[in-house]
């Protein structure tokens, strides 16, 4: 379980400090990108409860230390996100990638939804605020949806390059 | 075997249990981890900005050598002009500490001035913020006030072994003790408008009702040194309307930030120097 997690939290870093230097550069237009929904979709979706938890947990934890929120905020949404899609996988094609797209543009929609509506009480004036927040969203969906199907392959392929086997865990057997 | 209508609740109990089990984890815990997990990923940003520079430098290297002599050229009118500025400004702090050592006033905080590179700015809807380049190793204090040619770029919020995170003027949680320049009644600076491809805006709370601005004629806002944080008369944006408030007695207003702000890379945090 520790190299599954291990592995998948270097994926993780490896999108999310290069949306950290998109986000860099996109600071000037005051633009922004959100593809926390896309960090958690292949373990809900591919592997078994209590890896995916951990990882969607460290993930957020990591995230959460460098932004100006409550330690815990963005570690918990991704957990209770983990185990929403876990809940929901069983009824859908969940090894499918067009499926995992689906999942990753709505995990996304809902996580982007659920942080604006915590944080919105800072700005004080709301309604300047929501075309903003719309327009991000609208840009975050679409880099979502053009970068999941290579996410889920590189993380696919970094399990297997270390000998986790996936298709153990889809059996039912557990990973290894 | 557990009945299939627990096996479906099962992960909801766990985040139940998850959730209660953070609540009750003690706050110096959580600090150390949320230090821990920055200080993991901070090689991140320092070494991407290493790259920005060492990109710079190399596209830079590509200039001519006329266009180089040009800049040079430049440069030395513009130290010449500093130069003049450096001894005007030796006069008037003898003159200020003449009159304070006169009138018998206390005197202001004096500050070290520490020039840092930005690794990442970090400006979103939510939260608007940056990571320098420096942080204990050059031992910048929490809260310090941060500036830049623009004017006050916001203050110091966490400092880790070698960045600091800055939190700025234009994050909607931030609130600043202003005042107008020529005005001496305090006003409340508060950030948080950030609409996507202009520049940052803020409302000024507590405006008395003879004041008037318009984006023809604006009025500058500028610290009003209450507070303790930010020295007086630093630059915080224009005021470019007010409109009278709901109780009547008082405007609120609109405040234009530099738009510099926005691409800012090297800024200034002013360490307070502690007197003996």
């Amino acid at each position: 379980m520790t190299r599954t997690i291990f592995i998948l939290l270097t994926c993780c870093v490896i999108l999310w400090a290069c949306v950290s230097q998109l986000n860099h550069y996109l600071a000037p237009l005051h633009l922004s990108l959100f593809v926390g929904g896309l960090l958690v979709t292949f373990p809900a979706l591919r592997l078994d409860f209590r890896t995916g938890w951990w990882s969607s947990l460290l993930i957020g934890l990591l995230i959460d230390s460098s932004t100006s929120v409550p330690f815990g905020f963005h570690g918990l949404l991704f957990v209770a996100a983990h185990i929403g899609v876990f809940n929901l996988r069983g009824r859908f094609p969940r090894e499918e990638t067009s499926f995992g797209i689906v999942i990753a543009l709505m995990a996304n929609l809902v996580l982007y939804m659920v942080i604006s509506v915590a944080l919105v009480h800072r700005s004080p004036e709301l309604f300047d605020m929501i075309p903003r927040l719309l327009i991000d969203l609208l840009v975050s969906e679409i880099l979502v949806l053009l970068l999941a199907g290579w996410f889920f392959a590189l993380q696919e392929r970094s399990l297997e390059l270390a000998g986790v086997s996936l298709r153990r865990e889809q059996r039912g057997l557990g990973m290894r | 075997m557990l009945p299939k209508r627990f096996d479906q609740v099962k992960p909801f109990i766990t985040l139940g249990i998850i959730v209660l089990a953070w609540l009750i984890v003690p706050t110096a815990i959580k600090r150390t981890m949320r230090l821990s997990f920055f200080e993991f990923q901070a090689p991140l940003d320092v070494a991407a900005a290493t790259a920005r520079d060492v990109q710079d430098f190399w596209s830079l290297r590509t200039r001519s050598r006329n266009e180089l002599i040009e800049v040079g050229i430049d440069l030395a009118h513009l130290n010449a002009k500093y130069e003049t500025s450096i001894q005007a400004r030796a006069a008037l702090e003898g003159e200020v500490s003449r009159l304070e050592e006169l009138l018998k006033l206390p005197s202001y905080t004096e500050y070290r001035s520490e020039p840092a590179r930005v690794a990442r700015r970090d400006f979103n809807g939510w939260w608007q913020r940056m990571v320098i380049r420096k942080g204990r190793n050059y031992d910048i204090p929490e809260g310090a006030p941060v500036i830049f040619v623009g004017g006050v770029v916001g203050r110091v919020r966490v400092v880790h072994a070698y960045t600091s995170e800055v939190e700025l003027i234009s994050n909607p949680g931030l609130r600043l003790a202003v005042t107008i320049e020529g005005d001496t009644r305090p006003l409340s600076f508060q950030g948080g408008i950030n609409p996507t491809l202009g520049p940052a805006r803020g409302t000024v709370e507590f405006v008395p009702l003879d004041v008037t601005a318009t984006p023809s004629s604006p009025r500058r806002l500028i610290t009003s040194g209450l507070g303790g944080i930010f020295p007086p008369g630093l630059t915080i944006g224009q005021i470019v309307r007010v409109n009278p408030s709901t109780d009547g007695l008082f405007k609120t207003g609109e405040v234009n930030l530099d738009p510099r702000l926005n691409s800012v890379s090297e800024v200034t945090v002013l360490v307070p120097i502690q007197s003996e």
